[in-house]
């Protein structure tokens, strides 16, 4: 079945399930997902020593007949890493 | 229209009896209803096409109640808004050392809970399909059916000369389609 995706008219795969824990309320949760929205980008998510405030943005994909296109918006949301290791 | 990926919010309870937990699944909910009041409030809602990729609650699979206020988030969601389920929604693929795994009664709670546990939505030359990733090597009679449901929208997409985007919980391969998993 998966082969059937493999080809170009298939654009992009999409997937969650990957993402790194911010925001902890406590470094005790070693395997606590991470609580914010992990659809949600900020750099720290990619710079796990970088703490601090991190504000968000949201991963958008503008379609229409003449394009695709990738941005981000603003996700009005900023938390602060700690990350646990 | 505006594909927004959203995804692993891990919506659990509030008043969970661990400390830790409760005080992570507040923060997880002022997280996500703080998201929801940003997307509501943006001029452009109705071309949002919101996509919530998984791990909507954060134990759905054991503990069902997880799921009816995970949904009620997602409806508060603007636009047109769709989800698939996660491992922490209808169990871990089967060949996982993690358990639970995916099983028919997960997915019926999510089914009854939240909704369709996969979708398409085709417009202006596009089709977004959703997978249940986590059913698939699961050899449960879904997996053959939501198969054949893809065969079927990719074939759509074929002849209407769409550009397909699948979304989905986990991802489906590493490097190649036909690893084996």
């Amino acid at each position: 079945m998966l082969g059937r995706l493999d080809v170009p008219g298939v654009r992009m795969l999409l997937h969650g399930h990957v993402h790194r824990r911010f925001d902890l309320p406590d470094p005790r949760l070693p395997h606590r997902a991470c609580p914010a929205l992990s659809g949600t980008h900020t750099e720290a998510d990619y710079f796990p020593r970088d703490a601090g405030v991190a504000r968000h943005d949201l991963g958008v994909l503008t379609l229409d007949a003449a394009r695709a296109e990738a941005s981000w918006l603003p996700a009005g949301l900023e938390t602060t890493s700690r990350y646990a290791g | 229209m505006k594909v927004i990926q959203l995804s692993d919010p891990h919506l659990g309870p509030r008043d969970h009896d661990d400390g830790l937990r409760r005080a992570a699944n507040r923060r997880a909910w002022d997280h996500a209803e703080h998201v929801a009041d940003a997307l509501r409030a943006r001029p452009d809602t109705d071309e949002l096409v919101i996509v919530v990729t998984g791990d909507l609650t954060d134990e759905g699979h054991v503990n069902p109640s997880e799921l009816p206020p995970a949904a009620g988030w997602l409806a508060s969601l603007p636009g047109a808004v769709y989800a698939v389920p996660g491992n922490h929604d209808v169990g871990n693929f089967v060949s996982s050392t993690a358990t639970p795994t995916v099983s028919e009664r997960y997915l019926a709670q999510w089914q009854n809970a939240v909704g369709p546990d996969r979708f398409a939505y085709a417009a202006d030359g596009h089709r977004l399909i959703g997978l249940n990733s986590m059913l698939i090597g699961s050899g449960l009679p879904p997996e053959a059916e939501q198969a054949d449901w893809l065969h079927g929208q990719l074939d759509a997409a074929d002849a209407a000369g769409e550009s397909v985007w699948v979304f989905q919980h986990a991802p489906l391969f590493l490097r190649a389609a036909d690893e084996v998993r």
